[in-house]
């Protein structure tokens, strides 16, 4: 059992930036005169500097705790309803682990820093005369739902967050409202969320009615886990057409739970709706699908990595699902032309990692992941803004070219965080995390079934490779394929643009520091102990069920970087030096080129197969034939012709109108009651 | 508390109060009116006068209700509150009998807020006969309140069918061109249910009498007489082991149909779209309070309580028609190019929602089932005169018509966005604790009926973010919808007015858990005491009194 702290401020953390989106958007809606732009960043980036400031305190408190405690800061009761043994209790109130530490350091930081960015950023590229201040409150309280999934101290209180997140995400991608491509994408992200949302719920539930029939109903997440055995034996028989057996609670959540955080991170069979969420502004696709939206998939399952440890089942199907998406966008970003979908695919190849470390048993991996990912992956979606920027909203690859000899910053803004994102060894923080999740995989071989996962998690890391050195050859090298006269105007952005990206390419470099394994650290001259210090930390709250760091680990370690050199070899000699070829080789294979292109013709498929035929069904079969002419034609005007037939033959001399057939209904029916009522008096 | 004499009971007069000031002033009005006619030969009140204390009245009844009644109301009392009785009929054991409880207080409160919104609302929309329309709302507002807050069943009865009269004129005289049609087809499905649960009333009040040798009909309270509850009789028609009629199932069945007629439950729905389709956007807003307070709630304190072994009989079919009715009314929203139609399915699948939540008979349930009610009550009148709006303006409800609406009219489309979200049950919005507590009551009857409705509310979701996308987002393709005005002062502070409980239920939803609570456990008591009556046999020519007191029976096999 943890032991909990109390401690008053956390519920700042969330509350600031909350505050101060709410301030935007009643702003917008309320005051006559807009702040000004100014004004509107100095606000918020106060709120997020503040929350930021806050969780460094909330982490030095923590950790002059005990290796396991937890601050708690409970506000209040929000929902309570229930008597023992059922009591469904949801408290307003806030928990700060080291799970919870991690993430919400660099949620609320990186959260700043893309703030700053975005500040520049949409100051540049306003469409719309009130968009500035609505894109921060929108983000604003984007960030603050995210702080409330990783600071809450119960899963109905993650889940609000949760969906907090989706709305956001939902107003950022629909941000340019006028727009019909976004609009569209809007919709469809947000229906997609709501399947999640609906598979956290049942997961909620199945949770809470199995801790309740074990007497202690809880949602708390600390409490969950201790109350864990409460899933022992407990099991729901399939029904008989599917054969009838009986399917483990835990494994029944775990399915709940893995699917809520496929929609979150974009896994398949999600990954469909993944293209059209790049409508959103640049910023907002750094903060949303590059530090965020995936993470909050990846910290739900790493926070129910014990339930996961019960239910192998589940815990090997988040592995089989992240690999396959891993693979799948992996290959999808190698002929994608829009820039912003190449990082948005890039971005579910690493979650699909992620996914694969906590299936294999090491969330600790997973998380040193996400962290990995929340630094570089921002940098290149920003990256991609200001080259789509000063491109004149020019998304396609294949209309830019050269841009990089004109932003040199940026260009090596990007390169460190390239380098960091296909894991080039030794000092990127995205080669550890990823080394680690692959050694688990690599780990799980030895499990039959699981022995493709390690080789196909090695062909999409190749292929990721690929795909982004290929992005930056495309992009930022080679000829020049657009107007010249816009070549002229390309600038390095401002400052308040640039140094963001900066601190994170800097992070992405020291960022390796916090999760060395002992075996690099040890070809140091100098000693250091226990280098690996992000799996120390979360050694207490995360359960691990992989193999110790088998021998094995140099060897994978050389597999790792012969996949990444053989991705990105090909990628610098093909778009560098050969750069007609890619489009012969698209022309010589252009049936694969074209199913590839066209993501396999999947959402096609999906609105042909299931969304056509849905709405057909709902508008001829069950408006039109059921409601309309079965229940409304034969049903309902039968029976009033009928009964006009029958008061035609009784009352003879009215006219046959429904209004006097009711009135003579009214009056039958008074007149029964009268003769009633007498008898009744005589009675008594 | 229902009082164990059949005298006069008084706690108060508040809630005949509310009940009586919006009635009151529609009579005073026409009186006035009626008066300058005959005798200043005057061509009556003028409009705005109509408005204007029409207005006052329902506004007072709003005061009285927010500080009079939820003012006194004792969160930790258990049972009915500020209960009133008079005798009326005292001769036939009817009693005016008043009392608000958990269940019925935010019911009252909705009310006495939507009335005088919709009255507002309509100020430029109805011209023709004014007074007639003033009149009818207000009427209208006095036999909903009325009937929420009846502790008798025939006054229930009555003031139902006298909430009913008025809309039903409202949809036949303000409507549509369609408006005969729609209203012919809500009498027919109405006057159905009215006569079959005027039938049952009355068995049920002769069931009473024989049981008890009293004649009441005070069943919804505390027991005021000898038994909990009414008994389930046995009576044989061809021999005591060939074939018996049990007299609970087929109450309950005519009670439920009646109830299910007005919620509407699939498939007695399809009067409703219609009728909405019809009627003038005030008499859209009025039906779906009438829905919900004379249907569900009705379903709730009467069917169930009254009858209740053999509504846990029906559960399983009234859970898949809950389930289905989410479903279909989800799914046929989707396609819906009228926006009052797709509106008008949504609420066919909201409702079906709160009715899966009351018929799991769970504490969890029937608590989300009223919050969903409540909810419901904001979220259709806000997303009625939401679309009202745009009828006023583009004089079309054609969601193709329409596009791009955000452009022109920046907080039509904030607040048709945040209704659509908090129907669609988004956190921090009324919609979402109802949800929740739905689901995981109703989980717990039966896995693949949560799992249904589940699916349900995320097509809902689906049908009306595609609707918001339509109408709101995207390009303004048409010319009319560029130059459209948004929403004025008086359209804006309708809106707050809905919007700010809306907020507040899904912000700081314990204070209404806290008060539904105990009510909704007295509620299950009370079935669960009824529940445990034998059924008796029962020899139509033995004398009252015999069966007074409840006679535990032999066979006890119907339990």
């Amino acid at each position: 059992m943890l032991s909990e702290v109390t401690s008053s401020f956390l519920r700042f953390i969330p509350a600031l930036p909350l505050l101060t989106g709410v301030l935007h958007l009643v702003s917008i809606g309320l005051l006559r005169r807009r702040l000004s732009a100014r004004a509107v960043t100095t606000i918020s980036s106060a709120a997020h500097t503040g929350a930021l400031l806050l969780s460094i305190l909330a982490f030095w408190e923590l950790i002059a705790l005990d290796d396991n405690a937890a601050l708690v800061d409970r506000v209040g009761t929000w929902i309570g309803v229930g008597v023992a043994p059922s009591v469904f209790t949801a408290d307003l109130a806030f928990r700060f682990d080291a799970l919870s530490a991690i993430f919400c350091l660099v949620v609320a930081g990186v959260g700043l820093l893309v703030q700053v960015f975005a500040a520049g950023y949409m100051e540049a590229d306003q469409r719309d005369d009130r968009g500035f201040q609505r894109y921060f409150g929108y983000s604003d309280l984007f960030l603050a739902s995210m702080l409330i999934v990783v600071l809450a101290d119960n899963l109905v209180l993650l889940f609000l967050g949760w969906v907090g997140v989706g709305i956001f995400s939902y107003l950022l991608i629909g941000f340019w409202y006028a727009e019909q491509v976004s609009a569209r994408a809007a919709t469809s992200a947000f229906v997609v969320g709501r399947v999640g949302d609906l598979a956290l719920v049942i997961g909620i539930v199945l949770v809470f009615w199995t801790l309740a029939a074990a007497g202690s109903a809880t949602l708390r997440l600390g409490e969950i886990e201790a109350a864990l055995q409460a899933f022992d034996g407990v099991s729901f028989a399939l029904p008989v057409w599917l054969g009838g057996h009986p399917i483990a609670v835990a494994v029944i959540a775990g399915f709940c739970f893995l699917i809520a955080a496929c929609a979150q991170a974009a896994q398949l069979p999600f990954l469909l709706w993944l293209p059209g969420s790049t409508a959103a502004p640049s910023p907002a696709s750094a903060l949303v699908h590059g530090a965020c939206m995936g993470a909050a998939g990846v910290y739900l399952l790493a926070r129910l990595s014990f339930l996961f440890a019960i239910a192998p089942e589940a815990a090997a199907l988040m592995a089989w699902i992240g690999v396959v998406t891993a693979l799948l966008s992996a290959g999808l970003a190698c002929v994608e032309t829009d820039i912003k979908r190449v990082l948005a695919y890039s971005t579910a190849t690493h979650q699909g990692f992620m996914f694969l470390g906590v299936g294999a048993g090491d969330p600790t991996a997973a998380v040193h992941h996400a962290v990995s990912h929340a630094f570089f992956q921002p940098v290149l979606f920003m990256g991609a803004g200001v080259v789509i920027a000063s491109l004149r909203q020019e998304h396609n690859l294949l209309r830019m070219g050269n841009v990089g000899s004109r932003i040199h910053l940026t260009r090596i803004c990007m390169w460190i965080a390239l380098l960091s994102s296909i894991g080039v060894p030794p000092f990127w923080s995205g080669y550890f995390s990823r080394e680690q999740i692959l050694v688990a995989a690599h780990d799980a071989l030895l499990i039959p079934l699981h022995a493709p996962l390690y080789v196909l998690a090695l062909v999409a890391v190749g292929l990721l490779a690929f795909s982004v050195v290929r992005l930056m050859y495309l992009a930022l090298y080679g000829e020049t394929r657009f107007p010249g006269e816009i070549r002229m105007r390309i600038e390095e952005p401002e400052p308040i643009m640039l140094r963001p990206m900066a601190i994170l390419a800097t992070l992405c470099v020291l960022g390796c520091t916090i999760g060395l394994p002992q075996a690099w650290a040890d070809l140091f001259p100098f000693s250091v102990k226990d280098s690996d210090s992000i799996r120390r930390f979360l050694a207490g709250v995360l359960t691990t069920s992989a193999v110790e760091q088998s021998p094995s680990s140099w060897s994978v370690s050389g597999q790792v970087v012969g996949m990444t050199v053989l991705g990105a070899l090909p990628a610098a000699l093909l778009y560098v030096f050969r750069p007609e070829l890619p489009q012969k080789l698209e022309t010589r294979f252009a049936w694969l080129h074209g199913l590839v292109a066209n993501r396999f013709y999947l959402d096609v498929l999906f609105e042909r197969g299931i969304v056509q035929p849905m709405l057909t069904l709902s508008d001829r079969v069950l408006g039109r034939w059921l409601d309309q002419r079965l229940i409304d034609g034969v049903v309902v005007d039968g029976t009033a012709r009928l009964l006009q037939r029958l008061s035609d033959r009784v009352l003879k001399h009215t006219e046959p109108g429904t209004i006097q057939l009711y009135l003579a209904l009214m009056l039958v029916g008074g007149l029964a009651m009268v003769i009633w009522l007498l008898r009744a008096g005589g009675a008594a | 508390m229902g009082g164990a004499g059949m005298g006069p009971y008084v706690e108060g007069h508040v809630l005949s109060w509310l009940i009586f000031i919006p009635g009151g002033t529609a009579l005073f009005l026409l009186a006035v009116s009626v008066a300058l006619r005959i005798f200043f030969g005057a061509s009556g009140l003028p409009g705005v006068v109509w408005r204007a204390i029409g207005l006052g009245g329902s506004g007072l009844a709003l005061l009285v209700a927010g500080v009079g009644v939820l003012g006194q109301f004792d969160p930790e009392g258990i049972g009915h509150q500020m209960v009133e009785r008079a005798p009326w009929l005292p001769g036939y054991g009817i009693h005016y009998f008043v009392g608000v409880d958990g269940i019925s207080l935010f019911l009252v409160l909705l009310t006495a807020l939507v009335v005088p919104l919709v009255l507002l609302a309509s100020w430029n929309q109805v011209e023709r006969d004014l007074a007639s329309f003033v009149l009818f709302v207000l009427l209208l507002e006095t036999g909903l309140l009325g009937a929420l807050l009846s502790l008798n069943l025939l006054q229930f009865y009555a003031f139902a069918e006298l909430s009913f009269v008025p809309l039903w004129l409202i949809v036949g005289v303000f409507g549509g061109a369609g408006r005969i049609r729609a209203s012919t087809r809500l009498i027919l499905y109405s006057a159905a249910g009215s006569v079959v649960s005027l039938v049952a009333l009355l068995i049920v009040y002769q069931l009473g009498f024989e049981q008890t040798g009293v004649w009441t009909l005070d069943w919804i309270g505390q027991a005021s007489s000898g038994t909990p509850g009414l008994i389930d009789v046995r009576i044989p028609i061809a021999g005591e082991d060939v074939a018996v009629w049990r007299t609970q199932p087929w109450l309950f069945a005519a009670f439920a149909l009646s109830f299910a007629i007005r919620i509407p439950m699939l498939p007695l729905h399809t009067w409703m779209p219609e009728a909405h389709v019809e009627a003038p956007t005030a008499g859209s807003v009025l039906l779906s309070l009438v829905m919900l307070e004379v249907g569900a709630y009705g379903m709730m304190r009467f069917a169930l309580t009254l009858f209740p072994n053999a509504a846990a009989d029906a559960v399983p079919l009234l859970f898949a028609l809950a389930v289905l009715g989410i479903l279909h009314g989800a799914l046929v929203a989707m396609v819906q190019r009228d926006l009052k139609r797709l509106v008008a399915y949504a609420c066919l699948a909201q409702l079906s929602l709160a009715m899966l939540g009351v018929f799991s008979l769970s504490l969890h349930g029937l608590i989300g089932g009223v919050v969903q009610l409540v909810s419901f009550g904001l979220t259709s009148s806000a997303l009625f005169l939401l679309v009202g709006v745009i009828e006023e303006r583009r004089k079309t409800r054609d969601v193709s018509e329409l596009g791009g609406l955000a452009k022109p009219m920046p907080v039509f489309a904030a607040i048709l966005g945040v209704t659509v979200m908090a129907s669609a049950g988004l956190p921090v919005l009324s919609g979402f604790v109802g949800q929740l507590l739905i689901l995981l009551g109703s989980f717990a009857v039966d896995a693949r009926a949560a799992l249904g409705a589940g699916v349900g509310l995320v097509l809902l979701a689906a049908a009306l973010l595609w609707m918001f996308q339509r109408v709101a987002l995207g390009p303004v393709e048409k010319a009319e919808n560029r130059g459209l005005i948004d929403l004025d002062w008086r359209e804006r502070s309708i809106f707050l007015a809905l919007l700010v409980p809306i907020l507040w239920i899904g912000v700081h939803p314990n204070p209404v858990l806290r008060r539904i609570e105990p009510s909704v456990l007295e509620l299950m008591k009370q079935i669960d005491e009824r529940r445990d009556l034998a059924p008796i046999l029962t020899l139509h020519d033995a004398e009252p009194s015999d069966l007074a007191s409840p006679i535990e029976t032999s066979d006890g096999d119907g339990v």
